[in-house]
């Protein structure tokens, strides 16, 4: 397929190449030392990150400095907290002054309880931005058509729910992201509703080309043991997806009445 | 001289530019973007960057997220 | 010079040379998300006692997609003046013919009686671009059929964006292209002289018309000319390729058959009705959602049989001669000959009979936008 390198397996997004299908969100542990712990042990090569206001304190929730000391990582400021275009695309330009990084994980969920993505806010947001030339990266719902007018206007991947943040719900969606999956031109990566590393194998074994985990990491018994867990399973499901799975049982047993007796033998 | 720091009333001592206030609030370096009445300044025009009466400044910083 | 293939259309990735084995067909016919590999091993002399079950398959997919029903369309041949020389075609500049085009009265005439029939859906159909039909007529014509056609579909030569956008204009909803055979070596070989030489001006040509705003495109080849098993592999990718990028427009797929002889022209691949069911079946479960179309050059007891069966829709009581249809005198010779002779009110009964409802009208012409909608 064209969204996938050559040489080592790769799959390259707004034209970078990276190797780990693993991308992981750094909200919710517990300290500095255990993110980091678990970014390394996940082997990722994106993590995504937030933007705040500073707060009255310079010092506290400094979780990201050991992060940006870590070589090979790329980070993806997300637009969290916006709740409609116009904020989402300043959270992006103020992110991308801060990362030095064009990657941009477009998020914009207007309510605060289900946190579902606004498919018309992200629509806008995504077009304003890629025409910026950031790499575009939608969280959306796991919309077929969205999905392909994301990609008209130019985005560099697309990342559909899985199932309702944080919910744990795993591939909920799965019936759609197969439609999405089958029309893409641009790599596909489940985003939200992963609970269990089995969840994020079955999504490479289907053909998306990665998952991004954040809660089912951090909210986990040993988030470092488990980010460990999640790169062993995004990869086995990689290679099993290439590897082509046993087919399904039944399928091929005959009817009683056949339909092709009305074929001519001696046609040609 | 009266400013609005992230969205509250702050008092500056005698800061006259954005550099010289990030020091006075104790942040330094490249960590921190500075908006300045809703405009991005480049890490490079901080220093000359100059403050006046009422201006809003807010300052963003990279945190964890998913 | 023989053209080179585009890497998103070249199939050789899937045709390996190594054969398919049994274990194959069975991973083919039960695989989540089949691709050009299980096309390939559908296809393949391995899959041949499959048969049986590929239709089964073939049938509840057909089912599943369309119902138990089955469109019909006409084709209007508007002439066959030619330029180019497809050493296979009735129609070449070299075969000596009457060559005649209907004036747009006769035309008039023609859909008139077409419409008689019960037909909601036209095809116009025209030779290369000549003096004599040229774009401008085809145009006309196009105008002509949307004011009583709910859908308008041409098959004539490709052209620029901007000329399908003014046919669409006009109300013409689908262009079919042929590439007739994927393969460049025998495509330069088979098309001696002529505009049609140009196999990238031709395998561009259904990208145009989608981005011209075309609700669907018909791809197709020429079964005879080429290795069936490599054109197939092709026109996947080819419908592949259009669907990723131009997704707003259907396709559709044609599996048109050269006889062994016909016109003077020995089919080089001669494809038996088996293989030729098999081919269907194989596309229906690779692209189950796609219309499959068969026409009257299959013989009434294959054309039965294969109705619903992969196939989702049909031309009926068709004339491929330049006034074929009583609109106009003297007829000329076919472009092929039609082997399914039935009135339309004969092949509306054998689909009844079978449990499939004839439809003659998918779309109402009356929801196309007013941009796009013309003066009617």
């Amino acid at each position: 397929m064209e969204r996938q390198g050559k040489a080592q397996d790769e799959w390259i997004v707004g034209g970078h190449r990276f190797s780990s299908r693993l991308l992981m969100g750094t909200g919710k542990f517990q300290d500095a030392e255990t993110m980091v712990g678990a970014v390394l042990a996940s082997g990722t090569q994106i993590v995504t990150v937030a933007l705040r206001r500073v707060g009255r304190i310079p010092q506290e929730d400094d979780m990201l400095g050991p992060l940006q000391q870590l070589k090979g990582i790329t980070l993806m400021p997300n637009t969290s907290g916006a709740r409609n275009a116009s904020e989402a695309i300043r959270a992006a330009r103020l992110g991308r002054e801060l990362s030095g990084s064009p990657f941009v994980k477009v998020e914009i969920h207007p309510n605060p309880h289900h946190l579902m993505p606004d498919p018309i806010e992200t629509f806008e947001a995504a077009r304003i931005l890629a025409a910026e030339g950031f790499v575009v990266m939608p969280y959306m719902p796991a919309d077929p058509v969205l999905a392909k007018r994301l990609e008209d206007v130019g985005c560099a991947s697309l990342m559909p729910l899985g199932s309702a943040i944080g919910s744990g719900h795993g591939l909920a969606t799965a019936e759609m992201l197969r439609l999405i999956l089958r029309h893409a031109r641009i790599p596909v990566i489940v985003d939200a509703g992963l609970r269990s590393p089995s969840e994020a194998a079955a999504a490479l074994e289907m053909g998306c080309d990665a998952v991004l985990v954040n809660s089912a990491v951090a909210a986990s018994g040993d988030p470092i043991a488990m980010a460990a867990a999640f790169a062993q399973a995004v990869g086995a499901g990689r290679v099993a997806h290439r590897a082509g799975l046993m087919p399904r049982g039944g399928g091929t047993a005959l009817a009683t009445s056949p339909l092709t007796a009305f074929l001519s033998v001696e046609d040609a | 001289m009266k400013l609005t720091v992230n969205g509250e009333a702050y008092e500056a001592k005698q800061s006259v530019s954005v550099t010289a206030l990030l020091e006075e609030m104790g942040i330094g370096g490249r960590a921190v973007v500075v908006v300045l009445n809703d405009e991005v300044i480049p890490f490079s025009s901080r220093r000359t960057c100059g403050l006046r009466e009422g201006d809003r400044v807010d300052l963003f910083r990279l945190v964890g997220g998913g | 010079m023989t053209p080179q293939m585009p890497a998103w259309l070249d199939p050789s990735p899937w045709l390996d040379g190594r054969a398919s084995t049994h274990a194959d067909v069975e991973r083919a016919l039960r695989c989540d998300e089949p691709g050009p590999r299980e096309l390939a091993a559908l296809l393949s002399p391995a899959a041949h006692p499959f048969i049986e079950v590929m239709a089964q398959r073939a049938r509840a997919l057909t089912q599943r997609h369309f119902g138990r029903t089955i469109s019909l369309y006409a084709p209007l041949y508007l002439a066959n003046h030619c330029t180019s020389g497809c050493a296979y075609c009735g129609f070449a500049s070299d075969r000596t013919q009457p060559r005649r085009r209907l004036k747009p009265p006769e035309a008039e005439k023609e859909l008139a009686m077409l419409k008689e029939m019960g037909f909601e859906e036209v095809l116009l159909l025209t030779g290369e671009r000549t003096s004599h039909a040229g774009f401008d007529y085809l145009l006309e014509c196009v105008s002509l059929a949307a004011q009583r056609f709910h859908a308008v579909g041409i098959e004539a030569f490709p052209m620029t964006t901007r000329e399908y956008g003014l046919l669409a204009e006009a109300g013409c909803s689908g262009v079919t292209v042929y590439q007739e055979t994927y393969d460049p070596r025998q495509y330069d070989r088979l098309h001696r002289w002529g505009p049609k030489k140009d196999y990238l001006g031709r395998l561009e040509a259904p990208a145009r018309a989608m981005e011209a705003g075309m609700r669907t495109v018909g791809l197709g080849v020429l079964l005879g000319l080429s290795d069936p098993g490599f054109d197939a592999v092709c026109l996947m990718r080819h419908a592949g390729h259009l669907q990723r990028i131009h997704w707003k427009s259907g396709i559709t797929l044609s599996f048109p058959r050269l006889r062994p002889q016909e016109g003077n022209f020995t089919a080089l691949f001669p494809v038996d009705e088996a293989w030729l069911a098999r081919l269907v079946f194989a596309f229906r479960i690779v692209l189950p959602d796609v219309p499959l179309l068969l026409s009257t050059r299959e013989r009434p007891e294959f054309r039965d049989g294969m109705a619903g069966l992969g196939i989702s829709k049909m031309s009926a009581g068709s004339r491929t001669t330049v006034g074929g249809y009583g609109g106009a005198e003297p007829t000329t010779e076919g472009q092929f000959q039609v082997s399914d002779k039935r009135s339309v009110p004969e092949i509306c009964a054998m689909l009844r009979n079978r449990g499939l409802e004839p439809v003659f009208k998918n779309w109402d012409s009356a929801f196309r936008d007013a941009s796009v909608r013309g003066h009617d």
